[in-house]
């Protein structure tokens, strides 16, 4: 290196404005870049869910009160309770002979078809209810969860 | 210089982000509203539309949901064969030979069936009527017996009469109604005399997803879906993601391993679509699978073949004329091959996604597809 250029070094020493303004554009880029990948999802924790049958409502559930709404089997409804504990609920939907066993999760806020008597069991393979662009579509019984604020999901399966 | 061009590069990487964020003009305070409806030609439809809603746009939806439910019992009440004062039910019990009065729904969609029919050489036949009902695939979930089933006498008397569809007349009369009339032929089955009759259910929700497809967009909604009974779909966009991810359901999907529920996948946005498989209404007797979908030059479902179409879905612009090809397509494919079956594709549906699976052996299946599709399950080989 030359002396000229080491001089020019030296005397280049600290930030210049074009360093500095370089620095901020990259911090912006990448604060830019955190947002677009967080704004994009839809992760609102779950705030209850509403389970229909038919088109007559079976049960709501609050997360936040942990109120479930429900007529049980025995008083003409459609709810058959099978365990409640401080952290789960789990019942049946029953119409006529058929069934969807359900199970939420309170503090994971999450809702779950554990099991049912239809015949391709989609409704049981189909992912827990996390947020709210899930839903869960039992066809051959007729049975919907959706939650409050029901947000589409742009994943189908046909 | 460099520095300029740094300063470029984190310019063009901020743009990318902000646009990344906000594909569809800015995914905060979007909402769905859903609506379904139950038993309409057999089956179940759901609307969702995602939108900003306010007073003005929720009460918008709300008239959508009206002309949708028009427009549904609309389709049922002239094309369901459950209904007896339908116009497809009142050309069945019809005498071979009589002129049959129908609604405007109706005929127009006996005119695209006909077109259907030409346009697949005679692979999509509504008027496979007769072996559907033998097979008992109108009948849910039957208790079905080797010696229910067709013998060969019978099913040749079939497949005859439903060589006969392209000779059904359809006309506006002087006074302006709309008929069909229906071939004098008849075949004689047993002691009965059996005339043509035709079950227009597939075509028929297609059908009624182009109409509400149509309605969706005259109210100006972007984002959303509607679906009839699965297998027939309108897409529009997603208010968050753009276009859709649409998995494909396994026909042969491993029990043990969910992984294998969707044998694959691509991205859809603003088309029209629909599936037929062998994996839905179908039963299994002697170890042999009986499915819906009939080979109308057989008159026997596609699945008790040797090299049996699978599954097979179709993308386009239309879901009348996707309900159709596909049910063509699969027994197109069984029938003459998926080689034949390919160029039929490539020939004359340009402009359309098709895909469909062939099954090879017990583990081993084929694919063809004439477009970017992903596939996750290593057991289907791509065909080309």
């Amino acid at each position: 290196m030359s002396l000229k250029k080491i001089n020019q070094v030296k005397s280049d020493r600290g930030f210049k404005i074009w360093d500095l303004l370089v620095y901020g554009l990259i911090l912006a880029a990448a604060a830019a870049l955190l947002i677009a990948v967080f704004v994009r999802r839809d992760n609102n924790p779950l705030k209850g869910i509403i389970i229909t049958v038919g088109e007559e409502t079976a049960l709501t559930y609050d997360f936040e009160t942990g109120i479930a709404e429900y007529t049980d089997v025995e008083q003409g409804g459609m709810i058959e309770v099978e365990q409640q504990t401080e952290s789960l609920f789990v019942f049946s939907v029953r119409r006529g002979k058929h069934y969807n066993r359900v199970r939420i999760d309170k503090s994971a806020r999450t809702v779950k078809v554990i099991a049912a008597d239809c015949s391709r069991n989609d409704c049981v393979y189909t992912s827990a209810i996390k947020d709210n662009s899930g839903m869960i579509y039992c066809s051959p019984n007729d049975m919907k969860i959706m939650p409050y604020d029901y947000h589409e999901s742009p994943d189908i399966i046909i | 210089m460099k520095k300029f061009a740094a300063a470029l590069l984190c310019c063009a990487a901020c743009l990318f982000a902000a646009g990344c964020g906000d594909k569809t003009g800015g995914t905060e305070g979007y909402t769905s509203l859903g609506k379904s409806w139950f038993d309409i030609m057999n089956t179940n439809a759901s609307l969702a539309i995602s939108e900003k809603f306010d007073e003005e746009s929720r009460e918008k939806m709300s008239r959508l949901c009206d002309d949708v439910s028009s427009i549904l019992y609309g389709v049922n009440s002239s094309l369901s064969l459950s209904v007896e004062t339908s116009s497809a039910a009142r050309f069945n019990s019809a005498a071979a030979g009589e002129t049959v009065p129908l609604d405007k729904l109706a005929y127009d969609v006996f005119n695209l069936a006909e077109e259907m029919y030409e346009l697949t050489e005679g692979y999509y036949n509504p008027a496979v009527y007769y072996s559907v009902n033998h097979y008992k695939f109108n009948m849910g979930y039957p208790e079905v017996h080797a010696e229910d089933l067709p013998d060969e006498q019978t099913l040749a008397a079939y497949t005859d009469l439903a060589s006969h569809f392209g000779e059904i007349q359809l006309y506006i009369g002087e006074d302006g109604a709309y008929y069909a009339k229906k071939p004098q032929y008849t075949v004689t089955c047993g002691e009965e005399e059996l005339s043509l009759k035709i079950d227009l259910g597939g075509i028929g929700k297609g059908y009624a997803v182009d109409l509400i497809n149509d309605k969706i967009d005259e109210y100006g909604f972007k984002y959303g879906s509607f679906d009839f009974g699965s297998s027939s779909m309108a897409i529009k966009s997603h208010y968050s993601q753009g276009d859709y991810k649409i998995s494909f359901t396994n026909p042969r999907p491993i029990p043990s391993d969910e992984a294998t529920r969707s044998y694959g996948y691509l991205y859809v946005g603003n088309k029209c679509l629909s599936s037929s498989g062998d994996y839905e209404n179908c039963y299994t007797l002697g170890g042999k699978r009986y499915c819906h979908v009939i080979d109308p030059f057989t008159g026997t479902p596609v699945s008790i073949e040797d090299t049996p179409a699978m599954s097979c879905t179709v993308i386009g612009d239309s879901a009348a004329y996707a309900d159709a090809l596909t049910t063509a397509l699969m027994a197109m494919a069984t029938h003459e091959g998926w080689e034949h079956t390919a160029g039929f594709v490539n020939e004359k549906l340009q402009g359309w996604f098709v895909a469909f699976t062939i099954q090879l052996g017990d583990d081993n299946f084929g694919l063809f597809r004439n477009g970017d599709f992903t596939v996750t399950d290593d057991r289907f080989v791509i065909m080309e």
